[in-house]
């Protein structure tokens, strides 16, 4: 019985084909992803600012390593909120943890930064995949109120552990890559740009694979997500798991770039700008957000040059409340529509 | 003819209401079967129950001969159960390919590391698939839309859409609810012709509407249902003729 179903469904899928071959023709189907060219551009774009530290000064490479942290917890936003629509705030208990995990596991364990990055994607991966199984029921404004709430609960537990140096944190740790110490901010560019790369590789590829459109459907409708044999909640756990993982590594560099790890890093207001950054720059568009993490932080960090530093919560707060009225889809929306505009014009032209 | 679908004593209780009450269904394989009934027959309410999209009060639920009551709707999916929505369940932002294409979620397979790092074998699963999709969207009419956004459609194309998504699962039983609801007549006729296309290339469809004439031409059986109730079940004439289908379309109910 089962076999002559699959013959006839051979037949149909046989018949589907030739019905294309004749019909469409030289119909091109579109390719989400673009072309060669635009890869092309990408690799070029990503070798030149992986490039950077051999141009700038030590202070620069100070900041562009701060603004590589900031992207990577700006794409694991994307990840979560843009493409499964979570509304999560618990970054920042796995920014924390990861800070934590890997002072520990240099200090402690005496671990190098390759070995010790692994261990902390890992616990980053083990607490998104706890946190995504105790929100599994609940949406919205209620997980968002339940991960923020994760945070609180891990800031007052390391507040209160002495062995972690309690309220003071810990300082004098020093965390090694290879051997050679992370206190070294060109290092420090080269192993978050290799982390950063490497997630944005993965977000590229799961958007163009069935994992990409199972995210998009939990999103859009779980009901008829399921009716399609989408299991959505292993992939709202998966999209956590990852999203901790990044976000755990993000924390990691953190402690290796200030030096010092306290409680504060579990708080709410690294989270906050960092949604600010995803919202300006559209939460469903990578690029959007990269272009605005890197420019808002270089801003702020440079404000005091330009006699802008009492501005810069007030020129936040305007981006954001400009783009929700002006850009609901953010920077990333806009870019996606001059593009769209610029290749039916260039379409246009080449049919005509 | 073999049983592909089987549903024996099927019941849903709301509080003190029988949405559903003791519901014998049986969708024999390469079969056209209509379900129907009024308004507020429960005709949704047993279908979500079979397609595990809802929890059954009572009775069992057996599909290809494997006992499924309580299988949630995922890995009901899985198995070959695809199914459209009265209301539209579609996603909005997405275009017309991607819609179907995530149709073929459980077909698609191409194992770690492919997910996560799109590599040539990736690309060319994906390329296949996509060109069976643009396929299947030029047999039911929907090629020139083929990369419109979804809510950039008229309504009757958006029924299509979903009928597509169902389709490219490759199913073994197709169940449509309603999918005639809100479309004008031409496309209704439109409508009744895929219907009957569907089963000549091999599907079995069970097709849920509250409206007797598009079925009664084009069902090979039908199964009526009223207050919960089968109320008649059988070749579509007969069915037709049965005075207690009649009564509850008609509504000569003596005590109502």
């Amino acid at each position: 019985m089962s076999d002559q179903i699959t013959v006839t469904d051979d037949r149909r899928a046989a018949g589907v084909g030739d019905a294309l071959v004749t019909a469409s023709g030289g119909r091109k189907v579109a390719d989400p992803g673009g072309g060669r060219a635009t890869g092309a551009a990408a690799l070029l774009a990503a070798a030149a600012v992986a490039a950077l530290p051999l141009a700038t000064d030590y202070s620069t490479t100070y900041l562009l390593a701060y603004i590589v942290i900031i992207a990577l917890l700006g794409t694991s936003l994307h990840l979560l909120m843009g493409l499964m629509g979570v509304f999560s705030l618990g970054q920042a208990a796995m920014f924390g943890t990861g800070a934590y995990v890997a002072v520990v596991a240099s200090d402690e364990l005496a671990l190098d930064g390759i070995l010790g990055l692994l261990l902390v994607a890992l616990v980053g991966a083990v607490l998104g995949l706890v946190m995504g199984a105790v929100t599994l029921r609940v949406t919205d404004l209620y997980l968002a109120l339940a991960t923020l709430a994760v945070g609180y609960i891990f800031e007052n537990v390391v507040r209160n552990t002495d062995w972690l140096g309690g309220p003071q944190g810990r300082t004098g740790f020093v965390i090694t890559v290879a051997g050679r110490s992370l206190d070294d901010p060109r290092l420090l560019f080269w192993v978050g740009i290799v982390a950063l790369y490497l997630f944005i590789v993965i977000i590229w590829s799961m958007r163009r694979s069935k994992l990409g459109r199972a995210f998009m459907a939990t999103r859009e409708s779980p009901i008829a997500a399921r009716s399609i044999g989408i299991d959505t909640r292993r992939y709202k756990l998966l999209g956590f798991a990852l999203a901790g993982a990044f976000s755990g590594i993000a924390g990691a560099l953190y402690a290796a770039w200030s030096l010092v790890v306290d409680p504060s890093v579990f708080g709410i207001d690294l989270t906050l700008s960092v949604l600010a950054i995803a919202i300006v720059g559209g939460l469903r568009s990578l690029p959007g957000i990269l272009i605005v993490g890197a420019a808002l932080t270089y801003f702020r960090n440079s404000a005091a040059d330009f006699g802008a530093a009492d501005y810069v919560l007030l020129v936040y707060g305007s981006l954001i409340v400009l783009s929700l009225r002006f850009l609901p889809q953010g920077l990333g929306g806009l870019l996606a529509s001059t593009v769209t505009a610029g290749t039916s014009r260039m379409r246009g032209r080449r049919e005509s | 003819m073999a049983a592909l679908l089987e549903a024996r004593g099927v019941t849903r209780r709301w509080g003190g209401l029988v949405a559903v009450n003791e519901v014998d269904l049986v969708v024999e394989t390469g079969t056209l079967h209509g379900l129907i009934g009024p308004n507020g027959a429960g005709k949704t309410t047993l279908v979500n129950m079979l397609t595990g999209v809802d929890r059954l009060d009572g009775g069992t639920v057996t599909f290809a001969g494997e006992d499924v009551t309580g299988v949630p709707a995922h890995r009901l999916a899985g198995r070959g159960v695809a199914r459209s929505f009265q209301t539209s369940q579609l996603f909005e932002d997405e275009s017309v390919v991607d819609n179907v294409m995530a149709g073929r979620h459980r077909l698609i397979e191409y194992r770690f590391p492919h997910t996560f790092l799109t590599t040539p074998r990736t690309r060319r699963v994906e390329r296949e698939h996509r060109l069976h999709v643009i396929g299947l969207l030029e047999l039911v009419g929907l090629a020139e839309d083929a990369n419109r956004r979804v809510s950039q459609l008229p309504y009757g194309r958006r029924r299509l859409v979903e009928l597509a998504r169902a389709i490219a699962s490759d199913p073994t039983l197709l169940v449509l609810d309603e999918p005639a609801a809100g479309l004008p007549g031409s496309d209704v006729d439109v409508l009744a012709q895929v219907l009957v296309r569907l089963r000549e290339v091999g599907f079995t469809v069970l097709v849920i509407e509250h409206n007797i004439g598009l079925l009664v031409s084009v069902c090979d059986r039908m199964t009526v249902l009223s207050e919960g109730r089968v109320i008649a079940d059988g070749d579509p004439e007969t069915v037709r003729r049965s005075p207690e289908v009649i009564e509850a379309y008609v509504g000569r109910t003596p005590d109502a």
